[in-house]
């Protein structure tokens, strides 16, 4: 399973993030091209009934570089990867913050499928609104995740 | 690196903070080549790796880089020309980004070299 998926799923199984961000949580491999959207049938739950964004995160992976920090003979080579949680919230930043807050004790310095993630803190995006939701707040939450692959 | 003459008077300190002050500079003047080396070549990888789809080209056209230095910092700026560049870097949680990518894959060789310039020869 992708590091994204793993990340979605560690958060959903959580009772307490789960409480907070009813409206779910999400991945591209979720939402498809149409990102979280009213007229995604994937991503319905994230809306009230009278089409509100209910607080739901986007949990979104970059492309792998190698880290060169580690030299050994053997054929190992070391993978660092940039993880962003994106938290969205019709109105206020209450709710999304404290996701943010028990996103970082679920993944600061968790293992998930061979990656240890670490927490990079979160870019200040206060001043940014996503206009395809209405102007909803958002919060970022980037953590980098390290592994190593074992060569052949 | 130059001479540096120990003169009539100067205490061991003072000739430690002249020192420490020459190394510095060149480092930074080392630093800010690098910077100026990578730009052109970010510059063009963004260019060229955009995620979005062309319409008027403007957003591709205006991506730019610069090297700043000062204060004892160099800085290689990576920025968007337009002026909806904000929201190709974060609508969409950032489906057209272009600056976090180029830093992630410039970061490390960037590092790399500035790790051996520190390092010195």
């Amino acid at each position: 399973m992708a590091i994204d998926d793993v990340v979605r799923t560690a958060l959903m199984a959580d009772a307490a993030f789960a409480a907070l961000l009813t409206g779910g949580v999400y991945t591209w491999n979720v939402t498809g091209k149409l990102f979280i959207s009213r007229d995604n049938s994937a991503t319905s739950a994230a809306f009230d009934a009278n089409g509100v964004l209910k607080p739901c995160c986007m949990v979104k992976v970059r492309s792998a570089t190698p880290t060169n920090t580690l030299s050994d003979p053997l054929p190992l080579q070391g993978e660092r990867l940039a993880l962003e949680i994106w938290f969205y919230q019709d109105d206020g930043y209450a709710t999304i913050e404290s996701a943010k807050q028990r996103a970082f004790v679920l993944l600061h310095e968790a293992c998930l499928e061979n990656y240890t993630l670490f927490s990079n803190g979160a870019p200040f995006l206060r001043t940014y609104t996503e206009e395809d939701f209405g102007g909803a707040f958002l919060i970022r939450a980037d953590y980098r995740a390290h592994r190593i692959n074992r060569g052949g | 690196m130059g001479e540096l003459k120990w003169e009539r008077g100067a205490t061991p300190t003072d000739m430690f903070n002249r020192l420490e002050k020459k190394l510095k500079s060149k480092k930074l003047a080392l630093l800010t080549l690098l910077a100026t080396r990578y730009a052109p070549q970010a510059e063009a990888w963004m260019k060229m790796n955009r995620p979005w789809q062309d319409r008027t080209s403007h957003a591709r056209q205006t991506l730019h880089t610069w090297v700043e230095t000062g204060s004892g910092r160099v800085i290689l700026w990576l920025a968007h020309g337009v002026e909806y560049g904000v929201n190709l870097e974060y609508n969409f949680a950032g489906r057209y980004a272009i600056i976090a990518p180029t830093i992630d894959l410039f970061a490390p060789l960037i590092l790399d070299d500035v790790r051996a310039v520190l390092r010195g020869p």
